[in-house]
């Protein structure tokens, strides 16, 4: 079965409003070190599985947390903003070989600041924001 | 001496055929099954005898409760029709390793409900069903051997 995330991420980035922002530039998990700005961090945070009694009960839930990584703090939120009005809250059908069912916002934009370590001011501002999918398994 | 116990997982529950469902046996994919409380009536034979406390011996007849499943609702497969035939239901229960053939509790019943599932974000589609055991043939539990 295909993964959800690498579904997500070929989704999202057929979405010029994402694109027009970060390019490419959607990353797992970490950003590569002097990453070039803005970009986006996608990283599994959870799954949960429907069980029956007797097997799988063919649904899973996953939760896709999505880092956007800019200079300033609005670029940050115009790129979470983006990823939640560019239409994956209202997909449903296969995507990329996934059977998506639903998706919601579990947890809107929350913002935080990742300082530098190279002794510069170049602050990077995050905004967070994660989307719970719900999808067929077998 | 190891230690013995285990969970609902693995058990399975069996419609037979006419019961509702159409003419094949029907196994839902269960999430829960909710078994009924089997119990006797009790007789009052105090006299004036009697002190202290009432006396009581059982009635004759045992009764059991309506039964209840939770499943996964599958939009291919068949709702139950009411009212359906009565049939014979066999829940099994999950063998386990040291066992050839699983515990079971079987008899004759019919359906008297089912709920179809309710919409929710997030949520897996799932259904109820309930029926009675008629008292035609047992039901019965057999243990594992």
């Amino acid at each position: 079965m295909a993964d959800l995330a690498i579904s997500i991420r070929t989704y999202l980035l057929t979405k010029t409003a994402i694109t027009d922002l970060v390019g490419q530039r959607i990353y797992t998990d970490i950003l590569p070190q002097s990453a070039t700005l803005p970009a986006i961090t996608m990283s599994k945070i959870s799954t949960r599985h429907e069980h029956q009694l007797s097997d799988f009960g063919g649904l899973a839930h996953t939760r896709l947390q999505f880092e956007c990584f800019a200079a300033t703090r609005a670029t940050a939120n115009s790129i979470a903003e983006a990823i939640r009005s560019c239409g994956i809250i209202t997909q449903k059908g296969t995507l990329t070989s996934v059977d998506i069912r639903g998706v919601r916002v579990e947890d809107g934009q929350r913002n935080y600041v990742d300082y530098p370590t190279d002794g510069s001011d170049e602050h990077r501002y995050v905004t967070t924001l994660d989307l719970v999918f719900d999808y067929t398994e077998t | 001496m190891a230690l013995t116990g285990d969970t609902g997982n693995g058990a399975t529950l069996v419609f037979a055929a006419g019961m509702g469902f159409g003419t094949a046996t029907t196994s839902l994919s269960v999430i829960s099954i909710t078994q009924g409380e089997e119990t006797v009536g009790t007789v009052d034979v105090s006299t004036l005898a009697t002190t202290d406390c009432m006396e009581s011996i059982p009635s004759d007849l045992r009764e059991v409760g309506e039964s209840s499943a939770s499943f996964k609702w599958i939009t291919t497969a068949n709702a139950a029709t009411l009212p359906g035939a009565a049939g014979t239901v066999t829940i099994t229960w999950p063998i386990r390793s040291n066992e050839t053939t699983a515990a079971s509790y079987t008899g004759t019943g019919f359906i008297t409900g089912w709920t179809p599932p309710s919409f929710q974000n997030g949520e897996l589609q799932t259904g109820e069903i309930k029926w009675k055991w008629d008292g035609d043939t047992g039901p019965t539990y057999t243990k594992a051997s």
